[in-house]
């Protein structure tokens, strides 16, 4: 316990210091790594508790990118309220996107196109809605001023995305936790179950989709006041959903800091390869070379790297329960009780020393 | 006044008629067996009470209560525990886990469902494999967490769909074993069954069903010496050789 907390306490300040003894190009890096290890918590909120597979994230990142960035070149919003407009306006979105689906039963795979098509509707709309910019996007004034969430330093921006990924990390723990987590957990496992089992299915998958598309509009607006430019191309397309699905799959979508690290992980291994693989024939190298460092991941650990060794982990504390339970039957059947030697042989039976249990 | 009423339900699934205009009560401290042949609709039967399925027509009543467009998490808070046939664990989750989910809803929080489930735990044998993962269980012990999943919810009915069908002779007196003292604790139970040795020696009362209509109703005894039963399971060759 004391070790654990040595080191999260030993990981934050590396995190905190982390900027002021690198340059701009890794700091650079660094934020991105953050915003998408943020996006893929956020993401996780639908697939790590409920088992959805959304495709069509863009489409909530997007709506609170472009939210901020309307209120505040039209209305004189600062981002800083804005980006909470935006999460409202990306939550109703999902809101309405999970009542459909819900409603018409859409599950699995057909889940995942309709999220989909949903970002492409969006990325068609904001293409020819000349109000919000059109296909000429938007750009954000680009003065530094930190009431308007425009710094002059990578380090503000580092600062910030550091305190999301801190903020969503804790919120997950949070959720984990209580009554409504293990709730989406059931639902994931198996829905009918869940329902069965008196879980309201709906109410809870509609807090868990609306939530995340909350959480990733905020992302959009970190995006939008980092970058200063949005297009609908880059916002809605399926390019940010990638990114989330890749952190949360790769670190571990039943884990609590699974996409983080999933996250920080994808981002260091694109950055080393880009950094270490320069000229045209090598960067193209780099990059079948990343393809496969991912694919290797997601066959040999489907439940990613933190989720295989959590679950591993699971199986040893029920293996060593189980047999501590039996050896204390056979302590109690030698003292005589015979059925007790009966339940003892018969629990001895059912735990493998692997941990497994002999089905 | 009976606990559960099915009054005159139909249910067809486009041209299929599953259950036809079927009748029968259930009253508190009672076993009831509900058997028929391979398609008789019996299942069927039990997605219309706790409504993973809607009554073409007809009324399901609960303690008087009409449970018409009630979904079934809510038919599961008013009572009402169901198993089901092809069990359904929450593969990734810890036995004790998978239990706390039936508590969740009178229990409120993980930490007072834990209690909760570690008593149904200790009552349904289960308690050393609390800590075990669901996608580890053998046959026998999916079943006992499937039902241990449904008394967590607090059932004052648990239907129990073929807990008994699919185990061997040898596993057989173990679940029923495990059927009585569920009973004990002042459960009723309607069970659907395909072995009947099972259901004979527990159900105080039986409705068969065939083809989605009943066909007979009565104790054991009676609707295994009824002809119309015999037809039904082995044929009209059957009847007429033991008639």
């Amino acid at each position: 316990m004391t070790v654990k907390r040595i080191l999260v306490v030993a990981v934050l300040a590396a995190a905190v210091a982390f900027p002021h003894f690198a340059g701009y190009t890794l700091s650079s890096i660094a934020i991105t790594a953050l915003l998408w290890a943020y996006l893929a918590s956020a993401w996780n909120f639908t697939f790590g508790y409920l088992g959805r597979t959304s495709l069509g994230h863009g489409a909530f990142y997007g709506l609170g990118a472009y939210t901020t960035v309307m209120l505040a070149s039209k209305f004189g919003v600062t981002p800083w309220i804005g980006m909470w407009v935006g999460a409202v306006v990306a939550g109703l979105a999902g809101l309405l996107l999970g009542a459909v689906t819900l409603r018409y039963k859409v599950r699995g795979v057909y889940f995942a196109l309709t999220t989909m098509a949903a970002a492409e509707l969006l990325r068609a709309l904001f293409n020819s809605w000349n109000w919000v910019g059109g296909p000429m996007g938007l750009l954000v004034s680009p003065l530094p001023d930190p009431a308007n969430f425009v710094f002059a330093s990578e380090t503000s921006y580092y600062y910030v995305a550091l305190a999301m990924v801190l903020g969503v990390y804790l919120l997950n723990r949070l959720l984990w936790k209580t009554r409504i987590g293990l709730e989406a957990f059931a639902i994931r496992e198996n829905e009918d179950a869940a329902e069965a089992a008196g879980i309201n299915v709906k109410g809870v998958s509609l807090f868990f989709v609306t939530l995340s598309a909350a959480l990733s509009a905020l992302g959009g607006t970190f995006y939008a006041q980092y970058m200063l430019y949005i297009h609908p191309d880059i916002m809605f397309s399926f390019e940010p959903t990638l990114h989330m699905m890749l952190g949360s799959i790769i670190g571990g979508p039943s884990t609590q800091l699974g996409p983080i690290l999933g996250s920080l992980l994808v981002s260091g291994v694109d950055a080393a390869f880009r950094t270490l693989f320069t000229g045209s024939s090598m960067v193209a190298i780099a990059r079948v070379m990343y393809g496969l460092v991912l694919v290797v991941i997601m066959v040999r650990l489907p439940d990613g790297l933190l989720g295989t060794w959590e679950l591993n982990r699971r199986r040893r504390i029920g293996a060593q329960a189980a047999a501590k339970a039996a050896a204390q039957a056979t302590a109690r059947a030698a003292a005589g009780a015979a059925g007790a030697a009966e339940a003892a042989e018969a629990t001895a039976k059912e735990v493998r020393p692997d941990g497994t249990v002999a089905g | 006044m009976a606990l559960l009423q099915v009054e005159r339900v139909t249910k067809a699934f486009g041209g299929l008629v599953a259950v036809n205009d079927l009748s029968f009560e259930v009253h508190e401290g009672e076993i009831v067996g509900l058997i028929g042949p391979n398609g008789a609709g019996k299942t069927t039967v039990f997605n219309l009470i706790t409504g993973f399925e809607t009554p073409t027509s007809g009324t399901i009543r609960w303690q008087g209560r009409d449970l018409k467009g009630l979904p079934p998490y809510q038919r599961c808070r008013l009572g009402l525990g169901r198993t089901f046939q092809i069990t359904k664990p929450f593969a990734r989750l810890t036995v004790l886990e998978s239990v706390m989910v039936g508590a969740l809803h009178h229990a409120h929080s993980q930490a007072r469902a834990r209690e909760v489930a570690m008593e149904v735990l200790e009552q349904m044998g289960l308690a050393p494999l609390a800590h075990a993962l669901a996608q580890d269980l053998n046959i026998v012990q999916l079943k006992r967490l499937e039902v241990a999943r449904a008394l967590a919810t607090r059932p004052k009915l648990l239907l129990l769909d073929e807990v008994v069908a699919g185990l061997t002779p040898a596993e057989v007196p173990v679940v029923v074993d495990m059927i009585r003292s569920v009973y004990r604790r002042g459960v009723t139970i309607l069970m659907i069954e395909h072995v009947l040795p099972a259901v004979m020696t527990l159900a105080q009362r039986v409705v068969v069903i065939d083809h989605g209509v009943k066909i007979a109703e009565g104790t054991p005894r009676e609707v295994t010496t009824n002809p119309a039963v015999i037809e039904a399971y082995l044929g009209e060759a059957g009847a007429v050789a033991l008639g």
